[in-house]
């Protein structure tokens, strides 16, 4: 019965979703199906926050009325569209169709295929569940809404992450409430997210006319590599590929040219922003940076629309970040990671990231990092580079400023946080490697 | 040539991904899914067979409590570090999520209801009352508040 209520709650995010991404100019049937599930996670995984910042508990009626009340909204709310200048998606090449599948997608479907099959199993549920979320997600269902009183026990500040935001605790104990408690089904929703997110990076690498090999390799990187960490890093339960998924989301935007922005890129760009908010903490600063970013290439091009644009891009962060706020600032939660920065620790720092990018359960593809300059050097995909430096920058100051020893807090950490970053960077690089070898060809044409 | 080394480089990396994906699946199958040399309850999973011991006698405890009881329970120390105190801590909080567990170490800080003492935990505060014993592990309830923290750390 719980498995069943995951695919219940999937499917109902996707049809919550697809109301407003059907609405949406996407090039890629990838990205209009990944952005769907997103919006209907974040729309609903807000409601539920939103709900309990008003003492409502979660009922069939509580929950229908927001969700019947978002799809007329849906309906309502204009399509969005490109810039003016945005020039029709062309037509792809027969092998390049998107429901044709390739090699790459073999490859990644059985490694995928494998990373689920272990994970509903049972044999990849991440220490962390069991340590916060899964209690969490328990406590709120028996609460039916956030369990604010007890994420305020005095003696969780240090053990429980009270401070979190909560997707993944509010859908699981909404898929409690429908089906029962079950870790494994539970774990499930962080390896959807890792799936979709490799379905978004085929989606973008397609909208950036990358060619067919290159797509191909990419997507079949993505999912033998996304599906190694899984495994060994045991993610099933696990936050982290929800925030993965929310920087591929908002990749598509920022590979465009910053001319062709247009309502479409604002609003995959806020919804990026807004899932990877509810999701972590760590999610807040990496939706202000896609936010700032974004705005900063909108604002370059035409200050004159970009409060509008401004708008759309923030809205969904701002609306699922302020109940979450409240919740923090009623019963003073806090994170138990902020303490004061201490510039003495920057080569313990630096040397404990560079022992992980060679020892994690990445194989040793942590090091890709590494190629993130390239993506900064080149104009095209210098927005993707500045938002994973920016991120990077972040995790590194969380380091120097932890009020703990940070050689543990590393090993421990780093490598899930490469998981952020680690997929856009490659996709990027591979974008840079076959746009490099299709240049000479044009100029010749 | 550039053709030649782009579709190489690419080439490279997925080889290298499915090798490491393999070799991931490999190793989780020749994981061992139980090493008595990791005593400390906080390395054991879920599956385990101490962690199911732990999980049978918190569901009896469960059985009997009132609703949102407060409670403490008390589990064999080890000799790690005191980490293992909070992570003990956090699978008990885990496996009982209907009540308010406390932490041991914070027993004599906040006021109890009861006390639960898993078999081989050692000291039970002297304001406790059996409610009820089973193979695993016996149940108290607490008579009054404990003076001083007991037991975990």
């Amino acid at each position: 019965l719980s498995f069943l209520a995951f695919a219940a709650l999937s499917l109902g995010c996707l049809g919550l979703g697809w109301a407003f991404a059907s609405r949406q100019r996407t090039d890629s049937p990838e990205s209009r199906g990944v952005l769907a599930l997103v919006t209907g996670w974040v729309v609903l995984s807000g409601t539920a926050t939103f709900l309990s910042m008003c003492g409502v508990p979660w009922t069939w009626w509580s929950l229908a009325v927001p969700a019947l009340a978002w799809l007329a909204l849906a309906r309502w709310l204009p399509r969005s569209s490109g810039a003016a200048a945005t020039p029709p998606a062309p037509q792809p090449p027969a092998e390049q169709q998107p429901w044709r599948l390739g090699w790459g997608d073999t490859i990644a479907i059985l490694a995928l295929g494998a990373l689920v099959f272990l994970a509903a199993r049972g044999e990849l549920l991440f220490p962390d569940f069991v340590y916060h979320w899964g209690t969490k997600t328990q406590k709120f269902a028996l609460a039916r809404g956030v369990d604010w009183q007890y994420l305020a026990l005095p003696w969780l500040a240090e053990l429980h992450h009270p401070e979190y935001p909560h997707l993944l605790p509010n859908l699981g104990a909404l898929m409690t409430l429908l089906g029962g408690f079950e870790a494994r089904a539970i774990g499930l929703l962080s390896m959807l997210a890792l799936c979709a997110t490799v379905l978004q990076l085929r989606g973008a690498l397609r909208e950036a006319g990358a060619s067919h090999f290159t797509v191909q390799a990419t997507t079949a990187w993505a999912g033998a590599a996304l599906a190694l960490f899984g495994i060994n890093h045991v993610l099933a339960g696990s936050a982290d590929p929800f925030l993965a998924l929310a920087l591929a989301v908002a990749l598509p935007a920022l590979l465009r040219p910053r001319t062709t922005l247009g309502a479409d890129a604002d609003v995959r760009v806020g919804l990026a922003a807004a899932l990877a908010a509810s999701a972590k903490i760590e999610g807040v600063a990496l939706a202000g940076l896609l936010c700032l970013v974004h705005g900063v290439r909108r604002t370059t091009v035409d200050w004159r629309s970009s409060l509008r644009a401004a708008v759309r891009t923030v809205l969904p962060t701002v609306l699922v970040v302020t109940p979450w706020l409240y919740g923090l600032w009623r019963y003073g939660l806090r994170s138990s990671a902020a303490g004061r920065l201490d510039l003495g620790r920057v080569p313990e720092v630096l040397g404990g990231i560079w022992a992980q990018l060679f020892l994690s359960g990445w194989f040793g593809m942590a090091t890709l990092l590494l190629l993130l300059p390239l993506s900064l050097a080149r104009s095209d995909l210098r927005a993707v580079g500045w938002v994973v430096a920016g991120q990077l920058g972040f995790y590194v100051y969380t380091y120097l400023s932890a009020p703990f020893a940070p050689g543990y807090y590393i090993v421990s950490t780093f490598p899930r946080l490469t998981l952020h970053l680690l997929p856009v960077v490659v996709t990027a690089v591979a974008l840079a490697l076959d746009r490099w070898q299709q240049a000479p060809r044009e100029t010749a044409e | 040539m550039r053709r030649a080394v782009s579709r190489l480089a690419l080439s490279a990396l997925v080889v290298w991904a499915m090798i490491g994906c393999v070799s991931a699946a490999v190793a989780n199958v020749r994981r061992p899914r139980w090493n008595p040399k990791q005593a400390a309850l906080w390395h054991l999973e879920p599956g385990n067979s101490r962690v199911q011991i732990l999980r049978h006698f918190l569901r009896s405890i469960d059985a009997v409590l009132p609703e949102r009881a407060r409670l403490a329970v008390a589990v064999p120390t080890s000799k790690d570090d005191e980490a293992d105190a909070m992570f003990r801590y956090l699978w008990i909080a885990y496996l009982l999520p209907r009540h308010q567990t406390v932490p041991a170490w914070r027993a004599g800080a906040t006021p109890l209801e009861f006390w639960a003492s898993f078999r081989g935990a050692g000291t039970v505060p002297a304001t406790a009352v059996e409610v009820a014993r089973w193979p695993e592990g016996v149940l108290y309830r607490m008579t009054s508040a404990i003076e001083s923290p007991a037991g975990d750390r």
